[in-house]
Formats: C-alpha cells, sequence, structure tokens
C-alpha cells in the first residue's frame, strides 16, 4: 500500500505540528477542477516569510483546543 | 488521516478540515511512520499525483462553444467497471483525490457509484458539474464528494454568451439545492476577455447564497476553446486587473475562498510575492505529472487534462510512474527551460507556466515558456520586466 492509515486524532496532529520546524507545506481544500491544485491565494499572509505563514494557516486549519494532549515523543528509531 | 512517504518526508492527508501537509523526515518519523527505502534513494519526484482528474464522459448536451473537451450529446465513455478498475489502481499508487468531471458527469446513471467505489478504496472523490438537471435529492446524494463546483462564467447574458445558453438561472438554482443538502459548494469560473467583468458581481451571488469558494480558471486553448481564443484570451490590462479584484474580492467576502488555478501562477508571481510563501502555501504551478494527471473519456492517461499527450492507459499513472519518458519530461521542464524562467526566481514555483497556453502557440510543442507570462511578455519585447506589487497591507 502506497500510503498508511495514520492514528492520530485531529487534536494530536495539531500538537504534532504545533510549531514543528518539519512543517514544509500545507495545501488546503479539495479541488473538483485538478487545475487548481490548492493554489488559495492566501494574500493577507504575503507580506510574511514562509515559515511562519504556513503555521498562521496550520493554527487556523489545526486549531489546538485546551484538551489536545501534548505531542509524543519521538518513538525509537534507527540510528 | 493518511500518510504517504515522500523523497522529502511525507504527506499527511486529511479529510476533516481538507487539508494535505507536506511534512519532513523528521516529523514524518514523529507521527509515527517508520524508516523509508526512498529516504536513502531519492526519486526526484512524488510517489504519486496527490490528485487525478478523471474525465468520466466526453458526453453533454449543453453545447458550450469553448469546451475544452470538445463534448457531445453522444461523446464517449467508459463502463463502470472500467472506472473502478482506475479508481482501485490509483488508490493502490497513493493517490489521494479525484476530481470527477467531463463531459457532463451527472449524465451517468453510475456516477454515484462511481463515487461511492473512489471513497470505497479510500479516496476523496470531488466534482465539477454544470448543474443541469439538479434536484433536491440528487443534491443530497452528492453529499458522498468532497466538494462540488458548479460551472458558472457569469450571469446572465455573460454567462449566455460564455457557454452559449442560458444557464447561470441553473448553476445558481443547483448552488441553493447543493448548499440546502450541506454539500460544500463552490463555482468555477473561466476568467476571459468577456467574463472578467462579471467577477464581481457573480462571487457577491456566490456569497449571498452560502457557496463556499470561487476557483478561477484561465480560459485554455484547447478543444473547441481554440478556435476563438485569441479573441477570447485576456487583454494584457485585464490579466495586471485581476489579483488586485480578487483581493478586494477577498477582502469583501470574507466566507468565499477565492482561488486560482496552476496556469494564473505566472500572473501571481508576476506582483512579487516571496516565492517560498508561496511554495509553502501550496501554491504550484505547472505540476502536470507530478502532482497532477488525468485520464481521458477513453482511458488514456495524460500528465495535464488539457494536453492530450497520451502516455497510454492508466497503468502509466502506477507501473509507469517512475519511469515514463514522457513524464520525465514534464517533469523536468523547468531545470532545463530557457530565458526568460532560466533566470526566474518564480522558476521553482511556475514550472514554466501553463503548457496548454505554449502548445497553442508553438505548433502543438508544449515545453515552451507560457506566451502570455507578464515576464515571458517583456523577453520577447525586449524590455527589463518589472513586477507590479499589489499594496497587501491594504487589505489585511
Amino acid at each position: 500500500m502506497a500510503h498508511q492509515t495514520l492514528q492520530r486524532t485531529r487534536d494530536e496532529l495539531a500538537a504534532a505540528i504545533d510549531g514543528h520546524p518539519g512543517l514544509l507545506r500545507l495545501q488546503a481544500g479539495f479541488n473538483p477542477n485538478s487545475s487548481s491544485v490548492g493554489s488559495v491565494v492566501q494574500f493577507m499572509l504575503w507580506s510574511a516569510v514562509a515559515a511562519t505563514a504556513v503555521y498562521q494557516t496550520a493554527s487556523l486549519l489545526f486549531p489546538r483546543t485546551a484538551s489536545a494532549p501534548p505531542a509524543e515523543p519521538p518513538p525509537a528509531g534507527p540510528a | 488521516m493518511k500518510i504517504r512517504p515522500e523523497d522529502f518526508g511525507a504527506i499527511v492527508a486529511t479529510d476533516d478540515p481538507p487539508a494535505l501537509l507536506f511534512v519532513d523526515r523528521a516529523l514524518a518519523t514523529e507521527l509515527g511512520l517508520p524508516h523509508q527505502e526512498r529516504w536513502d534513494n531519492p526519486r526526484g519526484h512524488l510517489s504519486a499525483p496527490t490528485e487525478v482528474h478523471l474525465l468520466l464522459t466526453r458526453r453533454c448536451d449543453a453545447g458550450c462553444p469553448r469546451c475544452y473537451v470538445n463534448a457531445t450529446p453522444d461523446g464517449a465513455q467508459q463502463p463502470r467497471e472500467e472506472v473502478f478498475a482506475w479508481l482501485s489502481a490509483l488508490a493502490a499508487q497513493g493517490v489521494f483525490h479525484v476530481a470527477l468531471g467531463g463531459g457532463e458527469s451527472m449524465l451517468r446513471d453510475d456516477l454515484f457509484a462511481i463515487a461511492d467505489h473512489a471513497r470505497s478504496v479510500g479516496l476523496v472523490p470531488n466534482l465539477t458539474t454544470s448543474g443541469l438537471g439538479m434536484t433536491a435529492e440528487l443534491a443530497n446524494e452528492c453529499r458522498r464528494f468532497g466538494q462540488v463546483n458548479l460551472s458558472l462564467d457569469g450571469l446572465g447574458e455573460t454567462y449566455r454568451n460564455s457557454r452559449g445558453y442560458d444557464g447561470a438561472a441553473i448553476a445558481l438554482h443547483a448552488l441553493d439545492l447543493l448548499v440546502a443538502a450541506g454539500v460544500p459548494t463552490g463555482i468555477n469560473f473561466v476568467v476571459s476577455r468577456h467574463t472578467i467583468d462579471d467577477l464581481e458581481a457573480t462571487t457577491a451571488e456566490i456569497a449571498r447564497r452560502g457557496g463556499n469558494e470561487v476557483e478561477l480558471l484561465r480560459l485554455k486553448p484547447t478543444g473547441r476553446a481554440g478556435v476563438s481564443y485569441p479573441h477570447d484570451r485576456l487583454l494584457p490590462e485585464q490579466a495586471a486587473s485581476l489579483l488586485p479584484r480578487v483581493v478586494a474580492l477577498i477582502d469583501r467576502h470574507p466566507t468565499v475562498k477565492m482561488k486560482v488555478d496552476c496556469s494564473f501562477v505566472p500572473l501571481l508571481c508576476a506582483t512579487g510575492p516571496n516565492p517560498d510563501t508561496l511554495a509553502a502555501l501550496g501554491v504550484v504551478g505547472c505540476e502536470a505529472g507530478n502532482v497532477l494527471a488525468a485520464v481521458s473519456p477513453e482511458g488514456a492517461a495524460t500528465a495535464c487534462s488539457f494536453i492530450n499527450d497520451r502516455l497510454g492507459s492508466v497503468a502509466a499513472l502506477t507501473e509507469r510512474w517512475d519511469d515514463h519518458p514522457v513524464l520525465e519530461r514534464w517533469r523536468s521542464f523547468h531545470t532545463t527551460a530557457p530565458e526568460p524562467c532560466a533566470s526566474c526566481p518564480y522558476r521553482l514555483v511556475c514550472k514554466g507556466g501553463c503548457k496548454a497556453v505554449s502548445k497553442f502557440y508553438h505548433h502543438g510543442d508544449p515545453f515552451h515558456p507560457d506566451p502570455e507570462c507578464p515576464r515571458v511578455v517583456a523577453h520577447r519585447e525586449g524590455r527589463p520586466f518589472i513586477p507590479n506589487p499589489i499594496n497587501l497591507q491594504a487589505h489585511v
């Protein structure tokens, strides 16, 4: 299978991406026409630098709730 | 939610809110993805398109004079079993979303079965329709789609002149039915010389009726639209006015998302935004054969729904995804593009602009800089290109 199911709740995902420097790009929305690849015109964010803009958008799309658990520590992986 | 390994890390797909998050390897690992073989051997392109445009039929009764697929009342389409096989193969490849269009897909009596099959294999189906024949019952059935957009290029006479029949009221009635049924619904607005001045009134109407987005599509010289394209394409002063108008509409109608399609990215870039910010917000230019691909009503895979490059069957997008020479040509154009693309700071975002437009002006060869890009026009005329920034602070 080319993709896997991610066993995370929305709040857990919000907690994991909140301020994480590894969030490279965020594309919002579904596209009924394939020529519109997420080019949501986020003019209000253009004055910000890229790293800020993507987190501003992420925080709008994935607001952390008061009960959101803290991000889990990274699993033990390959050295 | 799903996670799909990529060279850079992974893409996380969520349905609520609908989003794709591109994350690096560290964050992918933190989210639970084990180490991936392609992290050691990067391929240089995505592991699959994020979305594929399925033209479910070339059949349509509307007869629009600028139809990009030359749809007719007796146009071709494949049987449902064949479409089911496409969907299963694309899902196995890792595709997240499918855009169902035509022709008029609502004419297929198996459209909802096709959407259900897409859901059953893990794809999010989205739909474009004219709204012809929409009823309250059909609108309720459309709740299985992630998003439905109606084709609406203006109101009243403008629509009639663009589409050749008096269909604006039909589309708006369909919008009302879909919104009442709780279906996320917007419009696709094809921007041409003749429709652009209806943008404000049309967007206001969409906002008033509860639509959630206006997606601006640049007219492309494909299918019947190629016949009159030189007389229909945006005039330079209209093109320059588009984005300031969109910004004003964002201010005026905050409940309506204003989107532009990949072919408008050269115009976006001409306003001088930060290229990194564009990339971070998912703004991409020509991503045919990488982020995007399409399948024609005859079952032929193509890199872009506006170009008949006939890669072969759908297997080109699955079994041959990593090594198909035509796909590689699409993916690599920006790395060898001539001036002014070669020195353009937006090259990695824009990727040369719309190849459907390039193909029209270059005798069938799509691999040229977009001839309508303001930077390309300036280069051709031998004058320096000066960005035309929008005063964004006035709109924050």
